[in-house]
């Protein structure tokens, strides 16, 4: 038996599950993975061998993989990037099968989530997609000085990293640091550099914001204007602000206020 | 007065405008410049409503010399009066934006003297936004009804959408709301203009949307979309939307009934079928008041009202054909063309429920293979009985 090592990223899966299949009697593992303490096999690392060199061979034994010409291949190759970001460790057998399964039937097959692996595989994707879009929204930033901005985030899946991009790309001038409470880490943009820190003291990092800022004083007057009464609905306010994201905002302490 | 006094005032004034949407293309773009704009809507935050906040959504001013019947803020109400300046309006709404707490500037306002003067103000406070400040998100910039063509031009240039409400479906119900506006002059001609600008080839992408107070002038549901149908069919917009009548207190129309809070749904829907699913006006079913059916699903009515098109057969009918069954939308109507491309078809209702068809009503108007999945007469009685069940009261011993 030989172990087939990948990496967390798609072209890295895609070389192995290939590699898998042309090599008789092997397993699949991401470098991610602890190893196994029992049994330990020879190893393969799928990054060290060129994809042109896999591709060449697959199609010799195998014929053509015609969804890699798909144009909806860069679309899946995005999706398998983020669904490595997902918090379950079963995410590695998940994509495993999905790829399996793609060269099985069809891509088609599983972006249209027709199989189980390919819904649940969706359904990985689309929660890592989720807890970015949602942190880029209910994240505060608040303004320190030489040109920092920091906030807090709360982060599900491994996505912090996404999310300090987001931010980098729309305040390119501006210092950045990201506090995720959850995950006891801190996502930093110095302008020139990004890194990535398990600071000692998180709570106090994250006290510094301001309270007495007078901008998030006049955001809670504004806010609390824009609530019509006469169209209450929190069942709906809830179904899309769910207490998961609350993450210390005022705006959920105004929800609860409302609540029955 | 205190920028929170105005805050109060001006926010509150705003909060009946609706934009929900700020997805839109690159327009702006200052090297180095705050801000961007996104492809999909972020919500910031939700009100208790359900509403998601994503935008500053406040007035320049809200003195007015309109006289709009519903609105609170029409000349003769005795409330107060505020304006922002263009520099504090500016310099607030670049902090929030600093701050995350909104996505992009949603500017309307109240004629303060004359239009051209508060367009100005608008248009200032724009520009300083986006030269002084280096913003390159999102601004969506309303256009007052009667406002000459150089600044809805300008207005074009420095926002990503414009928009100008249509507020009725045509003149003969603005005279219930409003005596000084006419809706042709001064509202579709603007539209006109906007439509115009953004043809233009130099034109950087703009886009135009319109709003229509749902239940103000009396006007029903089947009036409404055929105005929308014909403002979408004319002056190209991108986006309707609905907002309530709630009468306000000393405006004429305070004893008017609110309108039903759920004709604002129905008719997003509406407009969703319109815009997205290519239904054709003439398609909507209608009850005896001219409203769309309120306790139906308006694509369903639609379906139910015309039996003699079903049911398709899932394996063979086309990407429009799927549009029309009920409980299958545009992301799964693709999902089927692009399987039955690499010649896989569907088998069951169980795989379409997996690739995301709502079956409780699409099994009704469909064929696979061959097989009828439903039968649509228990479907037709299973409304029918829900809908007498809603004449039933229970008793009470006491």
């Amino acid at each position: 038996m030989q172990q087939i090592l990948y990496s967390s990223y798609a072209s890295s899966v895609i070389k192995a599950v290939l590699l898998a299949r042309l090599i008789d009697d092997t397993q699949l593992k991401n470098k991610a993975q602890e190893d196994d303490i029992l049994f330990s096999f020879p190893q393969i690392d799928a990054d060290s061998i060129s994809s042109k060199d896999i591709y060449h061979k697959y199609r010799q034994q195998f014929g053509e993989i015609q969804w890699l010409k798909d144009t909806n291949f860069s679309f899946f190759k995005q999706q398998i990037n983020m669904a490595f970001r997902h918090s379950k460790p079963d995410k590695y057998i998940l994509i495993e099968s999905v790829l399996k399964e793609s060269l099985d039937n069809s891509l088609q097959f599983v972006l249209a989530k027709a199989t189980d692996f390919g819904r649940k595989f969706y359904n990985y994707y689309n929660s890592v997609a989720s807890d970015v879009h949602a942190n880029k929204g209910f994240c505060r930033l608040q303004p320190m000085e030489s040109d920092l901005l920091i906030g807090k985030i709360n982060t599900e899946h491994n996505t912090g990293d996404l999310i300090l991009r987001y931010f980098i790309q729309r305040f390119p001038k501006h210092k950045i640091a990201l506090i995720d409470k959850r995950k006891n880490l801190a996502f930093f943009f110095d302008l020139e550099q990004f890194s990535i820190a398990r600071p000692d003291n998180l709570e106090k990092a994250s006290t510094i914001m301001l309270e007495n800022d007078i901008y998030t004083q006049y955001w809670h007057t504004y806010f609390e204007t824009q609530y019509i009464p006469e169209k209450k609905n929190t069942k709906l306010a809830l179904k899309h602000f769910p207490q998961k994201r609350w993450n210390d905002m005022f705006e959920a302490d105004f929800l609860k206020k409302h609540l029955e | 007065m205190e920028i929170t006094e105005k805050l109060k005032i001006l926010g509150n004034a705003a909060k009946y405008d609706i934009c929900a949407s700020t997805a839109t293309n690159k327009k702006h773009h200052i090297s180095g410049g705050i801000g961007n704009t996104f492809q999909h809507t972020i919500c910031h935050s939700f009100t208790p409503d359900g509403r998601c906040v994503n935008l500053l959504k406040v007035l320049m001013s809200n003195e007015c010399q309109g006289d709009c019947f519903y609105c609170p803020s029409r000349s003769t109400m005795d409330i107060p009066r505020t304006s922002f300046t263009p520099e504090e309006l500016s310099k607030l709404f670049i902090e929030f934006y600093k701050r995350n707490f909104v996505e992009g500037l949603f500017l309307s306002s109240g004629i303060k003297f004359n239009t051209s003067q508060t367009m100005e103000d608008m248009l200032k406070a724009c520009e300083i936004i986006r030269y002084r400040y280096q913003y390159n998100g999102y601004i969506h910039m309303k256009i007052l009804p009667n406002s000459p063509y150089s600044y809805v031009e300008r207005a074009c240039q420095l926002a990503n959408r414009v928009s100008i409400n249509a507020e009725v479906p045509s003149q003969e119900h603005m005279g219930k709301i409003s005596k000084s506006k006419h809706w042709e002059k001064d509202i579709l001609q603007r539209m006109d203009w906007i439509k115009n600008l953004s043809d233009k080839k130099d034109s950087k992408n703009i886009s135009q949307s319109t709003q229509f107070i749902v239940g103000a002038a009396s006007e029903n549901d089947s009036s409404i979309i055929q105005s929308m149908n014909r403002l979408y069919k004319t002056y190209s917009l991108t986006r309707t939307y609905f907002s309530t009548f709630v009468p306000i207190k000393d405006t004429p129309l305070e004893n008017q009934p609110a309108a039903e809070p759920t004709r604002e749904g129905k008719l997003y829907q509406a407009d969703f079928l319109l815009r997205i699913y290519k239904f054709k006006a003439s398609d909507f079913v209608f009850n005896t008041n001219g409203n769309l059916p309120s306790d139906i699903d308006v694509k369903l009515a639609v379906s139910l009202n015309n039996l003699q098109n079903f049911p398709k057969e899932v394996n063979t009918c086309s990407y429009s054909e799927l549009l029309k069954i009920p409980g299958i939308g545009p992301l799964t109507a693709q999902r089927i063309v692009t399987l039955r491309r690499n010649n896989i078809k569907i088998e069951s209702l169980a795989q379409l429920k997996k690739i995301g068809a709502q079956i409780k009503n699409a099994q009704f108007f469909l064929t696979i293979n061959g097989r009828l999945q439903g039968n649509i007469t228990f479907l037709i009685s299973k409304i029918e009985l829900e809908r007498e069940r809603k004449h039933y009261k229970q008793l009470t011993l006491f």
